[in-house]
């Protein structure tokens, strides 16, 4: 017996050995020599929201060049383009700044109607001029199909695409989009400030018939004090034949025109991330 | 090589331009609203200018009338006048909007009264938006002095319509059943009144009972019924005339008149043998035409304002429950599908409802659904609640209410109610006695 016990000892040894060497082999595979397992789960978002504030910086101006350059030329594309497919990233901006020139003749409208009697039919034709052309063509491009503003936008829309289509062509472009299209958002709590307060301010109408086609689009232009220096509803041409939008977009200016709602709830600093803003008013939440 | 080099190239530009263009997306703030407030608008309403006494006096009433239309629709609130900073003529020339936003109106009503060399009123009033700071609307009527309530009224609808997009409905009468006398021995009398309880009237003398009055969408004309020789028939009542007259003459009892949209048909139900069925006639050849036919219930037809269907009550399915059929009497299918019991439907004058009563664990409830019987809400709900009326906008709804009163609960206490389709601002129609089954005008032309 003892001999038997010890002439099994070595065959033993080797095939616990060997079992427990393939139980281990079953359990952690194969060894990988070359890549080292991935330790992705850490990259937190936030990040992406602390860089940003420099590039921004950089970005604007070099938009504002290729603004100067691209309101004027119009027409003709080809030349303008590609000196400058590097700063393209940014075709948001463009549209504020014209807007701010032109715009001062309003915060005086605004202001004087206290003391003036009765200016009223002025304004009304006063303000569809001066912004459509600048601020809403452009946008409306991309949104709406009023029928007013399809001429004017097309080719400064077109324009932007194609600097776009450029930018894509070389990886740096690429990857510095990324950031500028982030730094020129707010942090989605300060969105869900600004929503809360505007909210809070809009008496909506409900009850009315086909509630839930009243979506009221309107672009809002802000003063560096958080005021509104002027609100448009989009759809001007919805807005002037269809009297229950009208009385629905009315509701949403009043919103943002309410005392309770001035000044808006925007991070003081960050002027250049909130010069514009697009709302949309769409009661489908309480319907 | 050098095609398959190219090629690659191509495929690697595609590439990327594929993955740089989402990310390239306009960067604007872009906020979308989905929530609000449902709150009255506050709207602030200065008495009406006038220079004279007389004319200073018309100025008040109106305003308070223009207020208070305004205030019994629910939509809007009034700042209260003690708060007013700008007063007077200076609102004529123009007025201070920072003044009126500290108060925080958002709307301002401003008019104006004139006495005319022929005796008549000139009143004009202007609906400025306070933080807009622009004339929504201005508008200018002549009339004579008696007539101010209604314009007072008028001014209301056009206030109304322009900051809600719909049309009002404050200038615009109703008639109801004025009931009177102990429960065995109840007195039943026709009576019109404006839609906010002034100028009274009672339109019968009780003789004789009557029921289920209605409208005619031309205004003048009332259909109702009333019982002769205890038997009940359909009359016609010309308001402004005093002129009746009987519908028809059946062999069969008649009940639940309605006018058709276009004010020259009338639909009704006509029993026989326990059964009952639908049927139309035209006002000016008296013809008859029978649209169902079936061994069960059918009654209470509302046509849906553009004429083409009929909503009515049956109980062909089993229990009592709500119908649409075309015109003609075809393409019966039921809408009503809820526990309970469904009856008396009522197509909205807007076209988008059928309102209608329903009955449910012993209580009452009215209740709006769509014409194809979704999106079923209770407005209101009562120990007995029944009879919607639609206001001619569509926005709002009257019935009648009653509730036990007195030790017991043996007495009742029957009186008229409007409440908005969100379920919104339940308020009392003051009436001078019992009163039962509203009927709302249309626009008084």
């Amino acid at each position: 017996m003892k001999q038997q016990r010890e002439d099994l000892k070595t065959p033993l040894t080797i095939s616990t050995a060997l079992h427990v060497g393939g139980m281990l082999f079953l359990y952690f595979g194969l060894p990988s020599f070359f890549s080292p397992p991935p330790a992705l789960p850490w990259t937190p978002v936030p990040i992406d929201i602390v860089d940003i504030g420099e590039i921004t910086n950089t970005r604007i101006r070099s938009q504002e060049e290729q603004k100067s350059a691209r309101t004027a030329p119009k027409e003709k594309p080809a030349p303008a383009e590609p000196e400058k497919k590097p700063e393209p990233p940014k075709p948001t901006p463009p549209e504020p700044k014209p807007a701010v020139q032109e715009e001062p003749p309003k915060p005086d409208e605004v202001a004087l109607p206290d003391k003036k009697k009765k200016p009223e039919p002025p304004k009304e034709k006063e303000k569809p001029k001066p912004k459509p052309q600048p601020q809403v063509d452009p946008l409306a491009s991309v949104l709406k199909n009023v029928a007013k503003m399809k001429p004017a936008p097309s080719p400064v829309a077109d324009a932007k695409e194609s600097d776009k289509k450029r930018e894509g062509e070389s990886e740096t472009a690429e990857v510095s989009q990324q950031g500028p299209a982030l730094a020129d958002r707010l942090s989605i709590s300060q969105e869900d400030a600004l929503r809360r307060q505007i909210s809070g301010c809009w008496n909506m109408p409900i009850g009315a018939r086909n509630a839930e086609e009243l979506i009221v689009e309107v672009l809002i232009e802000v003063n560096e004090d958080r005021t509104v220096r002027s609100a448009e509803v989009v759809d001007q041409v919805r807005l002037n034949t269809d009297p229950y939008f009208r009385a629905a977009a009315e509701s949403a200016l009043r919103a943002l025109r309410n005392p309770k709602c001035t000044p808006l709830e925007l991070p003081p600093d960050q002027y250049d991330k909130w010069k514009t803003i697009r709302f949309n008013f769409d009661p489908r939440d309480m319907l | 090589m050098r095609t398959k080099s190219l090629q690659k190239a191509l495929a690697l530009l595609t590439l990327l331009v594929a993955v740089a263009l989402p990310t390239g997306a306009k960067a604007e703030i872009r906020i979308d609203i989905t929530r609000g407030v449902v709150e009255p608008i506050p709207v602030a309403i200065p008495a009406f200018y006038g220079a004279g006494g007389n004319e200073a006096q018309f100025g008040r009433d109106i305003a308070k009338v223009v207020s208070a239309d305004l205030v019994r629709s629910g939509l809007f609130s009034m700042v209260d006048p003690r708060s007013f900073i700008q007063d007077g003529d200076s609102l004529l020339v123009a007025p201070r909007f920072a003044d009126w936003r500290v108060l925080n109106a958002q709307a301002l009503v401003v008019g104006r009264i004139q006495t005319q060399a022929d005796g008549r009123l000139k009143v004009e009033f202007r609906l400025w938006d306070v933080f807009g700071e622009t004339q929504m609307t201005g508008l200018a009527y002549f009339t004579i002095p008696n007539n101010w309530r209604r314009v007072a009224h008028i001014i209301a609808d056009a206030i109304y319509k322009r900051l809600t997009g719909e049309d009002g409905y404050f200038d615009t009468r109703i008639v109801y059943i004025a009931e009177s006398g102990p429960g065995t021995a109840r007195v039943k009398r026709l009576a019109i009144m404006d839609q906010d309880g002034e100028n009274h009237r009672l339109l019968s003398d009780g003789r004789a009972l009557v029921l289920t009055p209605r409208f005619s969408p031309t205004l003048q004309e009332i259909t109702y019924m009333a019982y002769y020789r205890n038997r009940p028939r359909v009359y016609l009542f010309n308001i402004d005339t005093g002129r009746q007259e009987v519908l028809g003459d059946f062999a069969n009892m008649t009940f639940a008149p309605r006018f058709a949209p276009d004010g020259n048909r009338v639909v009704f139900s006509l029993s026989k043998a326990g059964n009952s069925d639908i049927y139309t006639m035209d006002l000016r050849t008296r013809r008859t035409k029978q649209l169902t036919n079936h061994p069960s219930i059918n009654t209470s037809p509302s046509f849906a304002p553009d004429g083409r269907k009929i909503t009515f009550e049956s109980d062909r399915g089993g229990s009592q429950q709500i119908y649409v059929m075309t015109s003609d009497g075809g393409d019966v299918h039921r809408i009503s599908f809820g526990d309970g019991r469904y009856a008396t439907p009522v197509w909205s004058p807007r076209g988008d409802l059928i309102a209608f009563t329903k009955q449910k664990g012993g209580r009452f409830y009215i209740g709006v659904m769509r014409p194809d019987g979704t999106g079923e809400r209770l407005l209101t709900e009562s120990y007995h609640v029944e009879g919607p009326t639609w206001a001619p906008n569509g926005r709002v709804l009257m019935y009648f209410k009653d509730l036990p009163t007195g030790s017991g609960g043996r007495g009742r206490r029957a009186r008229l109610y409007s409440i908005d389709l969100t379920g919104y601002n339940e308020r009392e129609i003051p009436t001078p006695m019992d009163a039962s089954d509203p009927a709302w005008s249309p626009l008084i032309p």
